[in-house]
């Protein structure tokens, strides 16, 4: 276990979103969460990186419990409004290092895995939202942080820049051996990409081992079953 | 400058020209030849460069105060929701104020005397900056916030890598609208005061040169705060402008 949610509740005002949740992720492992939108995909997130305090219970990350953000447990947003506009590529990818003064990743390796090479000297407006999610992945990666938190970071994409990304999150996992947390409201999404999937409903959260061998098919029949059963659950 | 600016430039002279032939009273409206001329006379022969470096000193210290002060304010305002609550409401009852209310009182507190220019300077200019910095504030991503949290940020760290960069369209608004605050508010205290230190300001060139019934002078003094005004905008501001917010893409 890497990283666990222990008894945790968490309201808004009046409305319950989490009552006595405890959920736990091993080291590399990838985690996908769907459920339908307002129903607190976002907030289980912020939980798990210490941006949003519990009301009950404990966060507990690598045997530690914790309350605030820290470096080892970054976050992707779906907005691109997360790059810094005044700084060019190189320098929005270098920020972590730059801040934490942590030993990360080579800038060049990070530039070629994400296939953002030749593109260092732009600004965030001078690129397309793919390249924009690509280079808030690298920002990500490059720290070597422990845990990725991504909040729908594909959610904005067209359907083809959707499908590439996706390959390329997998191959990055299984390279860095990161562990994800990967929040989307798309079952296909969450079925393609993960170990297991967290279905987050108004009456708690359910836990779906995935089954399915990868690599993974999204047209093969085992594949169009499964995700039917899941959208089942999520209604 | 842009090109349409030089031909509305035009026009506006030519206007000038036309309307001080008509009347053909200097004392009322002398021309723009006359007018350019005193101003090089007056700059050349005369002290009015003198004048308007130490209204121009003035100023910069006035506006250099205030800016510290609204940063200072805007700083503390991304941790703590009150002290924005706080000076908002502070906002909303002395940005209406005009600073020339206010100089019966602080003739009284501070004296006639540079003080009271410069305290005189910070009022007209902190309220208008403020109101830019906390409306930039308000539209600021929250991503980029969690983002400093993230990388364990602390509230200097966060303000100089995230938010000043972040504000900068509305800090440099703001930077202009202290500017030409500022400068109103030195003429006004510069007239009200008469002569502080050894020469006074462009206030109390004007006042001298309506005492003495020199309406071109009065003019050229008017030309000459309208020159530095142009170049401010132009040269320093745009300068800022092309090196930040352009650059960034927040403006085209």
């Amino acid at each position: 276990m890497i990283l666990a949610l222990e008894n945790v509740t968490k309201r808004f005002g009046d409305t319950v979103i989490f009552e006595n949740l405890s959920l736990s992720i091993s080291p590399g492992e990838l985690v996908t969460v769907v459920g339908r939108t307002g129903v607190g995909k976002s907030t289980l997130l912020g939980l798990l990186g210490s941006f949003i305090k519990a009301d009950e219970g404990r966060v507990v990350f690598q045997e530690k419990e914790v309350k605030r953000p820290d470096q080892e447990r970054v976050i992707i947003f779906q907005t691109f409004d997360q790059l810094l506009p005044w700084r060019s590529v190189r320098d929005n990818i270098l920020f972590p290092l730059q801040q934490t003064k942590k030993e990360g990743f080579d800038m060049l390796e990070v530039l070629k895995a994400l296939h953002l090479e030749g593109t260092e000297d732009l600004y965030p407006h001078q690129l397309s939202g793919g390249m924009k999610q690509r280079v808030a992945m690298a920002r990500g990666l490059i720290s070597r942080p422990k845990v990725l938190l991504m909040d729908e970071p594909f959610g904005s994409l067209d359907p083809n820049t959707r499908s590439t990304l996706q390959l390329e999150l997998l191959r990055l996992w299984e390279q860095y051996g990161i562990t994800v947390v990967f929040v989307t409201h798309d079952v296909t999404e969450a079925l393609f990409l993960g170990d297991r999937t967290l279905i987050v409903t108004a009456s708690g959260i359910q836990e779906i081992p995935n089954p399915l061998m990868r690599p993974r098919d999204k047209e093969a029949m085992n594949f169009r079953i499964f995700e039917s059963e899941l959208v089942q659950y999520i209604k | 400058m842009k090109r349409n600016n030089l031909v509305y430039l035009i026009i506006l002279a030519l206007f000038w020209e036309v309307t001080a032939m008509i009347l053909d009273s200097p004392q009322l409206m002398p021309s723009l030849v006359a007018v350019f001329k005193t101003l090089y006379l007056e700059l050349v022969k005369g002290k009015l460069w003198l004048y308007s470096l130490y209204s121009l000193l003035s100023i910069l210290i006035g506006l250099a105060a205030s800016l510290v002060l609204a940063l200072g304010i805007t700083i503390l305002s991304t941790r703590f929701l009150w002290v924005m609550d706080f000076f908002q409401f502070l906002n909303t009852l002395f940005h209406p104020l005009p600073g020339i209310a206010i100089l019966p009182l602080l003739i009284l507190w501070l004296g006639v005397g540079y003080e009271a220019v410069i305290f005189l300077i910070i009022h007209s200019v902190l309220w208008p900056v403020l109101t830019n910095l906390f409306t930039a504030l308000e539209t600021f991503p929250k991503t980029l916030s969690m983002v400093g949290d993230n990388y364990e940020m602390g509230l200097v760290r966060k303000f100089v890598f995230l938010y000043l960069p972040g504000i900068m369209p509305q800090f440099i608004a703001g930077v202009k609208t202290g500017w030409a605050r500022a400068f109103r508010a030195v003429i006004s205290a510069e007239m009200f005061f008469g002569a502080i230190g050894a020469t006074g300001g462009l206030g109390w060139f004007l006042v001298k040169k309506r005492a003495f019934m020199d309406t071109t002078g009065v003019f050229a003094g008017i030309v000459m705060i309208l020159v530095l005004g142009v170049i401010f905008e132009n040269i320093v501001l745009k300068g800022l402008e092309n090196k930040t917010t352009v650059k960034w893409g927040f403006k085209s």
